[in-house]
C-alpha cells in the first residue's frame, strides 16, 4: 500500500540503460495521455461551437478541467490497467518540459516584477504554511516528522518537496505516504474549487494566477488549476509556483539542520551542495528560454510556436493528474493526516485570498 | 526492511552513473525543440 501510493511520483532519475525496451513500455501510456488530453480540448470546442451556434448561455470551461474528468473517471470508474503506468507516468516530464517552454511567454522583465511580488507572498506564505502545520500537528498529536513532512509539502511543492524532505530529515516511509495522501487529495479538490471561488470574486487572470500558484501545492496542479480559469491565469500560476519551487531547498535543509540538531537525522556538511542538489533546474531552463526571448533570438512566430509546445505538454500533464488520481488509495490512508492537512490548507488559502488581494490593488494586478 | 526502503531512496534520489535526473532532461528536451525551432527545422506549432 505505501509503495503504491508512492508509485505516482515517477522515479526522478533516467538511466540510459534497456532504452528500447523502455520506449516500447512507455508507449500506451502515452498514446492514453494523448487522447485524453486531446478529448478535453474537443470537448472544449465542441461545446463552445454549440453554444456559438445556438445562442446558448454557457461558461468556456478549459480543456484542462475535461481532461483530468476524464482522467479521473478512468482511473477511479474504469481503473487504469497497469500496461498504461508507465507512460502515464511520464506526465512529470511533460510538466517541467512545458514549463521550461513557457518561458517563451515571458520577457524578463515580466518575471522580475511578477516573480519580485511572488517571492514577497511566497516568504509570507511559508511562514503561516510552516507555522500552522506545526500547530496543528501537535494539536491533532500526529507524529513530529509526519507534521514536518505536511509542513514541507504544503509550504513549497507538494509531493517534490516531501521526497526530498523524507530523505532528509529521515522520516519512514509511512509518515511519507501520509503526507503525500493528503496533499494530492486536497490538490485534486481544489481544481475544482478554486476557479469557482476565483470567478465568484471577479479575480482578474493575474491575480488569480498568482492565488493559485501560491495555494495549490503540488505544480502540476497548481498549472492545472491556473490554466482552468485561462491560459493568462495558468502562466502567472505557474511563475508563482516556481517562485515558490525555488525556496524548496532552503525549507528542507531548515527542516534537516533541526532534525539533525536533535539527532534524529544525519547533519548536512555541505549546505551549499545540498542547497543546489534540491534547487528545481528546470527552473533554470525556463529562465534560460526566457532571457532568449527578451533579447529577441526567436521570431513572434518561433516565439508563438515555443508557446504552443509548451500548451502541447501541459496536455500530457492535465491527463497525468487527473489519471494518477485514485481515491480509493487515497482513502486507504486514513483521515487525521487529512484533517490536519485539509485545515492548514483552507488557512493557507484565505490567508493567501487575501494577501493577494493587498498585491493587486497595489502593485495594479 | 525499512533499511532496504530507506537504501533505495538514498539510491534513487541519486542520478546513477552516467544518469540524468528529470529535471535535466526536461531541460536538455525542450531546449533541444527550441534549437529545432530556431534553426527553422520545426516548422509553425499550432494549438
Amino acid at each position: 500500500m505505501t509503495q503504491e501510493i508512492a508509485a505516482p511520483q515517477p522515479a526522478d532519475t533516467v538511466s540510459i540503460g534497456s532504452l528500447p525496451r523502455r520506449i516500447l513500455g512507455l508507449i500506451p501510456g502515452l498514446l492514453l495521455l494523448f487522447v485524453i488530453g486531446y478529448a478535453g480540448k474537443l470537448t472544449q470546442s465542441g461545446i463552445k461551437a454549440y453554444v456559438t451556434a445556438n445562442h446558448i448561455t454557457f461558461p468556456d470551461i478549459e480543456y484542462v478541467l475535461w481532461a483530468i474528468i476524464y482522467g479521473l473517471i478512468i482511473t477511479n470508474i474504469i481503473r487504469l490497467p497497469k500496461v498504461f503506468k508507465p507512460g502515464v507516468d511520464t506526465y512529470e516530464f511533460f510538466l517541467k518540459a512545458g514549463i521550461v517552454l513557457l518561458g517563451a511567454r515571458f520577457i524578463l522583465g515580466d518575471i522580475l516584477k511578477l516573480g519580485g511580488v511572488s517571492l514577497g507572498l511566497v516568504a509570507i506564505e511559508l511562514a503561516v504554511a510552516i507555522g500552522l502545520m506545526v500547530v496543528l500537528g501537535r494539536l491533532f498529536k500526529l507524529s513530529p516528522k509526519l507534521t514536518s513532512l505536511l509542513a514541507i509539502g504544503s509550504s513549497i511543492c507538494g509531493v517534490s518537496a516531501i521526497i526530498a524532505g523524507k530523505g532528509a530529515i529521515e522520516a519512514n516511509d509511512e509518515d511519507a505516504s501520509f503526507a503525500i495522501a493528503a496533499i494530492l487529495a486536497l490538490g485534486a479538490f481544489g481544481l475544482f474549487a478554486y476557479p469557482a471561488i476565483g470567478h465568484a470574486f471577479h479575480m482578474s487572470d493575474q491575480a488569480y494566477g498568482l492565488w493559485a500558484g501560491l495555494a495549490v501545492d503540488n505544480t502540476a496542479e497548481a498549472t492545472a488549476a491556473g490554466a482552468i480559469y485561462s491560459d493568462a491565469a495558468g502562466k502567472v500560476a505557474v511563475l508563482a509556483k516556481v517562485t515558490r519551487n525555488a525556496m524548496i531547498g532552503f525549507v528542507v535543509l531548515g527542516f534537516a539542520l533541526y532534525w539533525a540538531s536533535r539527532g534524529q537525522a544525519k547533519g548536512v556538511e555541505n549546505k551549499a551542495g545540498f542547497l543546489w542538489q534540491k534547487f528545481p533546474k528546470f527552473i533554470l531552463g525556463f529562465l534560460l528560454i526566457s532571457v532568449l526571448a527578451t533579447v529577441a533570438l526567436f521570431s513572434s512566430g518561433q516565439l508563438a510556436s515555443l508557446g504552443n509546445l509548451s500548451r502541447w505538454a501541459f496536455l500530457f500533464t492535465f491527463a497525468g493528474v487527473g489519471l494518477r488520481t485514485d481515491f480509493r488509495e487515497l482513502r486507504k490512508q486514513g483521515l487525521r493526516p487529512f484533517v490536519v492537512g485539509a485545515i492548514a490548507e483552507l488557512t493557507v488559502s484565505v490567508v493567501t485570498f487575501l494577501l493577494v488581494l493587498g498585491a493587486s490593488s497595489v502593485f495594479g494586478l | 526492511m525499512a533499511e532496504q526502503k530507506q537504501s533505495q531512496q538514498e539510491v534513487s534520489s541519486a542520478p546513477p552513473a552516467g544518469g540524468l535526473s528529470l529535471d535535466w532532461w526536461a531541460v536538455i528536451a525542450a531546449l533541444a525543440l527550441a534549437a529545432l525551432i530556431l534553426v527553422g527545422l520545426i516548422p509553425a506549432v499550432p494549438w
